[in-house]
């Protein structure tokens, strides 16, 4: 199914019923990721965090694969679309500062000193954030 | 020398343009140019939902309790139809390479409908939103009602990252409306341009792809924030 039955504008053609089906499975998709959405699982919100995000990285591959033709198309199309998605990988990776702050050796700032380095709070594992009302703002 | 003199901007130089070699790969430099455009979108958009994600990662009781002032329903609505409209996007393209044209139109219409059925309801969400004074900012004083037990200055947040990015997603959508418009237009005046090539149709079809996309991901994150 490649170059053989290419017309002279180069379109790879699909029969309509690749999309009939994706939009089908899309949309059997969503209604599961609602009603997921609304049942108390097993393991907490995590869980459902979990199996939110995993049926939405379906649906888009879904229509980056079919819709987008990226499953048929050239090599370098492809690498160009994973391409995209692995630079948002590479931002999410930011959160490792945020997750990782509690893991340091660091009691707190001290707050009688205006020039005292970047402010840390140390959180116990499990535990409550030592400023309730947000992120590290330094009072002022 | 010859050769190059003869040809004039008005003659018709077939599908391959002269600085390509063949069909496949005049196709394939339309898709990459198109894919890198993409690619600066998916940076655009990662942002936001990165910001989003710390946010929630930080305020996960908050953002819960705030977030069931959305209406599932109409959100699950609008996801339908961004869907209905992306499948009659790809109908169109596959229109277009058989050239027939008839059918491109009716396909790219329907997408055009869904797209505004898509922003008529987002008025009227967002209409909610504003008569309940839930606009982050200094009109910011909702109701405790409509907080639903939530942290308001964590409500303020949420709803800042709200209108942010469906805001910037609504404009994606009406920047679609336009660009699918003028394609129709160029459909029905019979230009070669389109008429001729599928590629400008598949370009369009993939930004379109791409805003049903990021929805795929602002619906569950918005709408279906677990207790």
């Amino acid at each position: 199914m490649t170059s053989h039955d290419t017309p002279s504008n180069g379109a790879h053609i699909l029969p309509i019923s690749v999309y009939a089906k994706t939009l089908l499975v899309l949309l059997v998709l969503m209604a599961i990721t609602v009603w997921a959405g609304q049942q108390t699982l097993p393991g907490g919100t995590v869980v459902n965090n979990i199996v939110a995000m995993s049926i939405a990285v379906i649906k888009a591959s879904l229509v980056v694969m079919f819709f987008m033709h990226v499953k048929f198309s050239s090599k370098l199309t492809q690498f160009w679309a994973v391409v995209g998605f692995l630079w948002l990988t590479l931002l999410f990776m930011i959160l490792v500062d945020y997750y990782s702050r509690a893991w340091e050796p660091v009691d707190s700032w001290n707050q009688a000193d205006p020039g005292s380095s970047t402010p840390r709070g140390r959180m116990e594992p499990g535990g409550a954030h030592p400023d309730p009302n947000g992120f590290n703002v330094r009072p002022r | 020398m010859a050769a190059i003199a003869q040809e004039t901007p008005q003659e018709h130089h077939g599908p391959v343009h002269h600085q390509f070699e063949n069909i496949v790969q005049q196709n394939e430099a339309y898709a990459i140019g198109m894919w890198t455009f993409l690619v600066t979108e998916i940076m655009f958009f990662g942002a936001l939902f990165l910001s989003y994600g710390l946010y929630r990662w930080r305020y996960p009781v908050d953002f819960s309790r705030v977030h069931e002032e959305l209406n599932i329903n109409l959100g699950a609505f609008n996801t339908t139809v961004l869907l209905v409209s992306s499948f009659s996007m790809a109908l169109g393209v596959h229109f277009a390479q058989l050239k027939d044209r008839a059918k491109v139109l009716k396909a790219l219409s329907v997408t055009i409908a869904c797209a505004f059925t898509f922003l008529v309801v987002k008025y009227f969400e967002y209409g909610a939103k504003l008569e309940h004074h839930l606009f982050p900012g200094a009109n910011f004083r909702p109701e405790a009602e409509h907080l639903h037990g939530g942290n308001p200055n964590v409500a303020q947040m949420f709803y800042s990252l709200y209108f942010a990015m469906t805001g910037l997603h609504g404009i994606h959508v009406l920047v679609g409306i336009l660009v699918i418009g003028f394609l129709m237009l160029l459909w029905v005046k019979k230009n070669p341009l389109v008429t001729e090539d599928f590629m400008p149709t598949e370009m369009i079809g993939l930004y379109w792809h791409f805003v049903d996309l990021v929805w795929i991901f602002l619906f569950p994150l918005y709408y279906l924030i677990p207790k």
